[in-house]
């Protein structure tokens, strides 16, 4: 029997249960590896002894990282609500299935905000230790890039592991479509010559669309956000339907 | 269904709102601190490139090439051609990530190839600012030609192998090489 679609369940417990997700041993053990890697990789640049290097090295590794590391956090934490019957038990407890594609809105919005925290905190103390301060890396600009490309990987996360419900096949199906993705992008720039269509590719596209200049054409804008709404209509369409 | 509204209208709008004022506006939360923005990177590369004496040499043009790049190839004849025509004025600059080994070996191994940049090769430091410079791709597309001016400021960025992006680098070295009475090269 299908388990109420709409419920009266308090945003409050809602904001309190993902918060205590943060909490588990798998996203404490991701949100380590990860303050040990931009940690490492903070300690490793300061070795240029030029900061602009530094900081050039660092932009360029921060978003694959980041959005990485957000990819594992939402597919491992709904992954487990998933297989643990989680869900299951929040739906005989109240909850309704618009809470749960609340939830998963949510998980996704603390990834981002965990790792971008995670590698401020990080450079901070890279800046601390070597006197390099990569924490001009932080401008406005470099963290909006950077989250809109984990909203935008993590988004495509929340598509597979709610279509999927398995962790591991999730994982796989995510790097395929990278590899896929990336197969296209050779093909866009080697044989039409234009690497600028792979803006019309959802994980490509994302980081094109990161940092399209002011005077773009107006349908350079649409692909990523059309992608993004898509990846949550889906998710919302399965997780109406499915037998948890 | 509210929450519904909200889980899927919020990841949207958050994404076109980065977009909007990402790289473009370059928001400085931080004032006061040197910040990671283009003029911090155009000093790092007067830092990084050889030095130049820009009261001779007006105009600094950068090629991201590699030897596996067919495109970055086939270019170079006409990227010669303008060191010919304007090399006495302007700084030519060629920049491979790959070892300066296997530029020297892949070069040697070719008997009648001839590329008349400055070669830099195996500098990562270089190429990663060069990467961070290029908007549109951020280095994962060569060739990638940096057109800057003698204060090094990056005034355009052109991407790929074409015969316009020629054209539009030597209509820049003549802008800055002003008073110079140069013949339009006839390109391949």
């Amino acid at each position: 029997m299908q388990q109420g679609i709409y419920s009266d369940f308090p945003l409050k417990r809602i904001f309190h249960y993902e918060w205590a997700r943060l909490w588990r041993t798998d996203s404490i053990i991701l949100s380590s590896v990860f303050f040990i890697i931009v940690l490492g990789v903070g300690y490793g640049s300061s070795f240029t002894g030029n900061e602009s290097a530094a900081v050039a090295m660092i932009s360029q590794g921060m978003p694959s990282l980041g959005r990485l590391f957000t990819v594992f956090f939402v597919i491992l934490s709904l992954g487990g609500d998933y297989s643990q019957g989680t869900f299951r038990k929040r739906l005989i407890s109240g909850y309704g299935r618009v809470d749960i594609m609340f939830s998963t809105f949510w998980i996704l919005i603390q990834g981002v905000i965990l790792f971008v925290l995670l590698a401020f905190i990080a450079l901070l103390l890279t800046k601390f230790v070597t006197g390099i301060n990569l924490m001009s890396y932080f401008t406005g600009s470099k963290i909006m890039n950077l989250m809109l490309i984990q909203l935008v990987h993590g988004s495509l996360a929340v598509l597979l592991i709610s279509v999927i419900q398995r962790t591991g096949i999730a994982i796989l199906i995510y790097f395929v479509v990278g590899l896929v993705e990336g197969g296209i992008a050779i093909y866009f720039m080697i044989k039409l010559q234009d690497p600028g269509l792979s803006i019309l590719l959802p994980l490509n596209g994302s980081e094109i669309y990161a940092s399209l200049p002011s005077d773009a054409p107006f349908w350079k804008y649409l692909p990523t956000p059309f992608y993004v709404l898509a990846f949550f209509f889906i998710s919302w369409l399965k997780i109406k339907k499915a037998e948890f | 269904m509210y929450k519904l509204i909200i889980s899927i209208a919020v990841p949207v709008i958050l994404v076109v709102l980065f977009g909007q004022f990402g790289e473009g506006i370059g928001m400085n939360i931080f004032p006061g601190q040197p910040q990671a923005d283009v003029a911090t990177l155009e000093k790092g590369l007067k830092e990084m490139l050889p030095p130049i004496d820009t009261a001779k040499n007006q105009a600094i043009i950068i090629n991201r090439w590699a030897t596996w790049c067919g495109p970055c190839i086939k270019e170079i004849p006409d990227l010669n051609k303008l060191v010919d025509t304007y090399g006495d004025q302007a700084t030519f600059i060629a920049v491979s990530d790959e070892s300066k080994e296997h530029v020297a070996n892949w070069i040697s191994g070719r008997e009648n190839f001839e590329f008349n940049f400055k070669l830099i090769s195996g500098d990562l430091q270089l190429v990663a600012l060069l990467n961070t410079l290029d908007n549109e791709t951020k280095g994962s597309a060569i060739p990638v030609h940096y057109l800057i001016n003698s204060d090094y400021m990056v005034e355009k960025v052109l991407l790929g192998a074409s015969a316009s992006n020629i054209a539009e680098i030597e209509a820049f070295l003549k802008k800055k090489l002003k008073g110079v009475d140069r013949v339009t090269i006839d390109l391949l």
